[in-house]
């Protein structure tokens, strides 16, 4: 019988795709690594300028941590239906920095008013990519 | 019972809540530490007896687990319409499951990994903290 299971692959992206793919969403997760705990991940609602991820924050064990450890930054999106996707993944540093000119809207309505910036060191990512059928969109040969 | 931030209507979810919202997403983001600094990648995953249970490949996770088993496993369910959405956030210990009786017994209730790979070793997540946080949107101003 003809093997009709389509296995999906990962393929590496490029730093490039990374950045474009990152400008298509606006909901990411900010992790902190902590010393002798497990890492903080929390979502947050952001922005790209110049390459440069900017989010807004309150006070709070989030901010503190991001300004003593190496951080990262995870945006993803992937349909649990067809089982496909990308991820990509920012490694670097947070710093506090004066309001961005770019537009970060959180949903939440605190003040956040610390603006917060990763200078990404490393870019990385995959995408979930399901090979290409020979089958015909109506499912014929 | 529910508390509600009145500055951002944020709610702080009970654990009960949480472990629901767990049981209903089949893909989290699982949060390790690798020298000193932190990664994330989805996995999909089930709730399996108060744990949180998945597969993974040998690889910069699986390292990076052996080596800080101190992880995060974070679920969030997103409605970017209504501008609001909800996070879990389990802290605990991964372990591999090694002993064949626990592999047999994580195989036998289906969880099919995605990506490629034969994803062969199972990791459970065992909680020491679960936290959550749902945004409620502010009803419309009368009138």
């Amino acid at each position: 019988m003809t093997e009709l299971t389509l296995v999906p692959s990962l393929q590496k992206l490029t730093p490039e795709e990374c950045l474009a793919l990152l400008a298509t969403a606006s909901v990411g997760r900010v992790a902190v690594a902590l010393p002798d705990s497990p890492p903080l991940v929390v979502p947050v609602n952001y922005a790209i300028d110049d390459d440069v991820i900017v989010f807004r924050t309150d006070p709070g064990a989030k901010l503190f941590a991001l300004r003593e450890h190496p951080a990262s930054f995870q945006v993803d999106s992937i349909d649990p239906f067809h089982r496909t996707g990308w991820s990509v993944l920012v490694q670097g540093f947070a710093y506090e920095t004066s309001p961005a000119d770019v537009d970060v809207d959180p949903w939440d309505s605190g003040p956040k008013s610390h603006w917060v910036r990763i200078f990404p060191g490393a870019i990385t990512g995959r995408r979930i990519v399901l090979p290409r059928s020979d089958l015909d969109p109506r499912g014929y040969r | 019972m529910a508390v509600l931030d009145s500055r951002t209507w944020m709610e702080h979810l009970g654990e009960e809540a949480c472990w629901q919202l767990l049981a209903s997403t089949p893909l989290g983001r699982i949060g390790v530490t690798v020298d000193s600094a932190p990664e994330v990648y989805p996995v999909n995953f089930r709730v399996d007896r108060g744990t949180v249970l998945f597969r993974t490949d040998p690889g910069t996770k699986l390292r990076g687990i052996d080596r800080s088993p101190s992880v995060c496993f974070e679920v969030d369910g997103m409605d970017e319409a209504a501008r609001t959405g909800w996070s879990v956030l389990v802290k605990g210990r991964a372990q591999e499951l090694l002993h064949p009786a626990e592999v047999r017994a994580a195989e036998s209730e289906p969880l099919e990994p995605w990506g490629f790979g034969p994803k062969s070793h199972w990791i459970r997540i065992v909680p020491t903290e679960v936290t959550g946080r749902r945004l409620h949107t502010r009803a419309p101003q009368a009138g």
